[in-house]
């Protein structure tokens, strides 16, 4: 079973959880932008949650299935259409071999997912399916895919009475998004090691300008536009260990957000951190305007805390939906 | 044994703790930091994902969904990381120092390969073979590994020799060793970078397949430099990462 690249997208990759266990040697950790997407679609689709998706920019590619497939799309919105026909975002859909699927124009997000129940194998890396070009290795060959790549995917069983060739049936029930208290363009952060070195406006700033996502931001770093952060530093920093979601200020006084392919360590001063509940959140607001407000650890760990019990309903529900679709 | 020198430990955000000693490079600092990485990645507290060692600091990731279950009254999984990591902090003092190999690396200097030996002769007001002779004198302690698989930061490099990083990074290629201020390192892959190239090694710093990579340097190894010639370049049978 495979799928085949028809057009390609301008960053069309397979990625996973990423991997981990090897920073220290210098290899960066990648995996999806998105993380709960990642997992949303998977459990959506009654998969474990990390296994691997194709992870697409805009313009994404467009995709024809060979064989029968069971996919859900997510994450950003790019009006996804199967068989030329619209496709709202986490649903499952059954969808008959030679059935295609196109992304056609942009309207919100930064990385839209596409995930097949069963998964893609890829090439495993390092424990990991996470594509990284700097390497060459994992994902599919090590690069973002092209036209006329063939994908493929595993094959699970499928429901009984299976939609033909180009039909498709978009099952009615899908993910419901997790929300907290955050405004749409509000990001939560925790203080960095190097935020007290910031000058009282310089903080005041922070907090309460708005930052617009450069759109030639990538899945190494966020640059954000507006005007500079001042800071003091008596000393030169060392490099050290960086995070997904460290934010960084480069001198001069630009912000740089580090997201899943940062290099494992980082030499500037660390101004704050994404909380992690809200990584999926920035990863997502490309081409858009973000705010930050500082929260206590607190709050970064009742989030995360409270995503991942959505993602467990998640899981629950479509557990018991899959079940029912079998035994009919 | 190490005495242990003052430290500070913060959380790096809500899923790591650093723990940093000082802001000068040293090496018996970085010898504390390698102990502490060999200690913790060999004895895990629950929850712990992986350790990153640095110059002088050392990050752990942890999965706070299952630190969670580790959480005593009211603090946070932070804390209770930080209360983890401190426990074995305090190992260390008993520790023994590790054994550091010493390896000697071949590096040809001949400007096919030294892209940037004219800019460091015009910067440093020294000959080409001044300059090779003095990144060859010292031994070098690789402090820790980043920015690509298998790149080890080396210092410290002879203060006559710092040069400034360039303004815009350039296409450089695998094995190219380069300088920047007190560091030294070698590029394992064709890389943008933004350090002078003084000269190029034939050995592989990194070999993988599948789920193994091996580097040729490892955190806490002496390294020492020596000129070959370019024929001995193109006949290096290397020794295998």
């Amino acid at each position: 079973m495979s799928l085949r690249i028809i057009k390609a997208g301008v960053h069309d990759s397979i990625q996973d959880q990423g991997r981990s266990g090897y920073q220290h040697l210098g290899v960066s950790q990648g995996g999806a932008m998105d993380d709960f997407a990642l997992k949303s679609l998977n459990l959506l689709l009654g998969n474990p949650r990390h296994k691997a998706v194709i992870e697409m920019g805009f313009p994404a590619a467009s995709v024809v299935f060979e064989q029968q497939v069971v996919f859900a799309v997510g994450g950003a919105d790019f009006s996804a259409t199967i068989n030329g026909q619209p496709l709202p975002v986490m649903h499952p859909v059954l969808a008959g071999e030679k059935s295609s699927l196109q992304f056609h124009d942009y309207k919100n997000g930064g990385w839209a997912y596409l995930a097949i129940r069963g998964g893609l194998p890829g090439n495993l890396w390092l424990n990991s399916c996470s594509t990284n070009t700097r390497v060459e290795r994992g994902g599919w060959q090590g690069r973002l895919l092209r036209k006329n790549d063939y994908i493929p995917y595993a094959s699970k069983e499928l429901p009984d009475n299976f939609p033909g060739r180009k039909e498709h049936i978009i099952l009615p029930w899908y993910s419901t998004s997790w929300k907290d208290q955050s405004a749409d363009d509000e990001i939560y952060v925790l203080p960095g090691r190097e935020w007290e070195k910031i000058s009282d406006s310089g903080k005041k700033y922070f907090s309460e300008k708005t930052f617009w996502v450069n759109p030639s931001s990538d899945r190494m770093g966020y640059i954000l536009d507006g005007p500079p952060v001042e800071i003091e530093l008596q000393e030169e920093l060392l490099s050290a260990p960086v995070q997904f979601g460290t934010i960084q200020l480069l001198p001069g006084g630009k912000i740089i957000v580090l997201m899943a392919d940062r290099q494992s360590i980082g030499g500037y001063p660390r101004i704050g951190h994404v909380i992690s509940a809200h990584l999926p959140k920035i990863a997502q607001s490309k081409n858009k305007s973000i705010r930050f407000t500082l929260v206590t650890m607190e709050t970064a760990e009742q989030l995360l805390l409270s995503q991942e019990s959505h993602l467990l309903q998640l899981k629950n529900a479509c557990i018991f939906k899959w079940e029912n679709i079998f035994k009919k | 044994m190490h005495s242990l020198p003052p430290y500070s430990i913060f959380s790096s955000g809500d899923m790591a703790i650093t723990i940093e000693f000082g802001h000068q490079i040293n090496p018996g600092v970085n010898e504390i930091i390698n102990t502490l990485y060999h200690y913790f990645t060999g004895n895990p507290f629950r929850g712990c994902i992986e350790v990153v060692p640095a110059y002088t600091s050392i990050t752990i990731y942890y999965d706070p969904l299952i630190l969670s279950g580790q959480v005593l009254n009211n603090e946070t999984i932070s804390a209770t990381a930080i209360r983890e990591i401190e426990k074995l902090i305090q190992v260390v003092s008993k520790l023994q120092p590790l054994q550091n190999r010493e390896i000697n690396v071949p590096v040809c200097y001949d400007p096919t390969f030294a892209l940037d030996i004219t800019t460091i002769a015009d910067h440093t007001k020294m000959s080409p073979a001044k300059i090779i002779a003095i990144h060859c004198a010292v031994r070098y302690r690789v402090y820790m590994l980043g920015f690509l698989p298998g790149f080890a930061y080396m210092g410290e490099v002879d203060k006559r020799l710092y040069m400034p990083r360039k303004k815009l990074p350039q296409k450089i290629a695998a094995g190219s060793v380069g300088i920047t201020g007190k560091q030294t390192g070698i590029y394992p892959l064709n890389s943008p970078g933004g350090w002078n190239i003084i000269g190029r090694t034939p050995e592989q710093l990194f070999e993988t397949s599948g789920d193994t990579i091996q580097t040729f340097f490892e955190p806490g190894d002496i390294v020492q430099f020596y000129p070959i010639s370019i024929n001995e370049f193109k006949n290096y049978k290397g020794r295998g990462a």
